[in-house]
């Protein structure tokens, strides 16, 4: 896809090129985000998972109605997550789904089996489309996230997934539920995240950003789109799956006597969602590299993906002659090459 | 001890926040999530990052107190924890 661009070289470890922000890669071959994995010495899986339900036993049964609300997008992780929080932990959960407009129809089948199986309420919540679609616009536009995103998924993933969780954040504060939980697997969020407090006021200060970056490209009116957070109180950040010995043999053993089943049209990675490929085509473009490298890189360092099978996963890029109806459904222009290079 | 946890501090935001303090013309009292370097992921990875490298435990408030938005906030923070370099 990147025609005239030599192969990067990558980190023998862990596969990540030299084309990654701010990565050095060291003599040997290895890369320093390999040597601060190395030197960081990380919380055992074990002893995350003890403080995870240390914070589970806490407030279970507290609140009214609802334990967690769980943002839940229908695809095979958030799946395995609702079907932990429920038969493993007990916890009385709340889904949010987000329909950006590009959910299949088998994701909206699977959250309805799943869901019913499991004997939960659910939310679907549908932005209007023509806000979506600006939306998406500016994201494959560039530059309307802070430059790290660019490290951690796509311009349009990362668009999702602010307004997917101000969404969750702001559910659980309507219904006084004390945990927000996501089905995010290792690489994909810190590795201290498993279970944190956060105070209200610092996710506030990320949603007024939100705000402001919308508005800088949309115009104020976006600003409604986007939840404010006053008050003191806190919310538990839950991420479950970073200490759950996350494999995709395990979890469709259980999420499949729910109903579960994996849909066909979405795609090379996603399991829920047809514009995941474009915002793939789009970063790998503008920056040179994967936007999954990043998360599937630290899943190697963790042992929990080989690296030839992360290899595998970051060299077959889609297809853009397959994205016509998205980029149709965009509004953006089918002839021209739609994502600059930075 | 300060200008030990200042550079250590400052080589972490660089590389992970993918900016170069001059160029940005950014000094230790400059706002990181104003001039759009950091947003929440980056404060829980920073949080992360603080309390690794130097052994300190952040509260709630240290999570909203705007020291931690700058170099020189950091800093302090971690002087008043007494925080020591844990790893080199
Ligand atoms: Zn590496």
């Amino acid at each position: 896809m990147a025609e005239g661009r030599a192969a990067p070289r990558r980190c023998v470890r862990c596969v990540l090129p030299d084309t990654f922000p701010g990565l050095t890669m060291h003599a040997d071959g290895v890369c320093s985000l390999c040597r601060d994995f190395d030197r960081a010495a990380p919380d055992t899986e074990a002893t995350a998972l003890a403080r995870l339900e240390a914070a589970f036993d806490q407030v279970r049964g507290k609140s009214a109605r609802y334990d967690a609300v769980v943002a839940y997008s229908g695809g095979k992780d958030s799946s395995w997550l609702l079907y932990l929080l429920v038969r493993r932990w007990k916890l009385r959960c709340l889904a949010v789904t987000i329909d950006n407009g590009f959910v299949v129809d088998q994701a909206l089948t699977n959250i309805r089996a799943v869901t019913d199986a499991l004997e939960v309420d659910h939310i679907l919540v549908r932005p209007a489309f023509g806000f979506l679609r600006q939306v998406y616009q500016e994201s494959l536009r560039g530059g309307l996230h802070v430059p790290a995103a660019a490290t951690r998924a796509s311009d349009i993933c990362n668009s999702c997934i602010g307004l997917i969780n101000n969404h969750v954040v702001s559910t659980a504060v309507h219904h006084q539920a004390p945990i927000v939980a996501g089905g995010y697997v290792a690489g994909q969020v810190p590795r201290n995240s498993a279970i944190l407090t956060v105070p209200l006021a610092a996710l506030d200060a990320g949603a007024r950003s939100l705000q402001d970056r919308l508005a800088d490209r949309l115009g104020d009116g976006a600003r409604a789109h986007v939840e404010r957070f006053p008050g003191a109180a806190s919310v538990m950040i839950a991420n479950p799956l970073l200490v759950s010995s996350y494999s995709e043999e395990r979890l469709l053993a259980d999420i499949e006597p729910l109903g579960w089943r994996r849909p066909v049209d979405t795609g090379l990675h996603s399991s829920n969602c047809r514009l995941n490929d474009l915002g793939i085509l789009a970063h790998h473009q503008r920056y040179g590299f994967h936007p999954y490298v990043g998360e599937l890189a630290e899943q190697v360092r963790r042992g929990s993906l080989s690296r030839a099978e992360a290899l595998k996963r970051i060299e077959a890029l889609p297809d853009i002659q397959e994205l016509r109806e998205e980029i149709a459904r965009l509004g953006l222009n089918q002839e021209l090459a739609p994502f600059p290079r930075q | 001890m300060s200008n030990a946890a200042r550079d250590v501090i400052v080589e972490y935001l660089q590389a992970t926040f993918l900016f170069d303090l001059r160029q940005e013309r950014l000094d230790d009292r400059s706002n990181l999530f104003e001039a759009g370097f950091v947003d929440s992921y980056g404060l829980v990875e920073l949080v992360g990052f603080l309390e690794r490298t130097f052994s300190i435990r952040l509260t709630d408030s240290d999570l909203t107190s705007p020291r931690l938005a700058s170099i020189d906030g950091m800093v302090r923070m971690v002087a008043e924890k007494g925080g020591a370099i844990s790893h080199g």
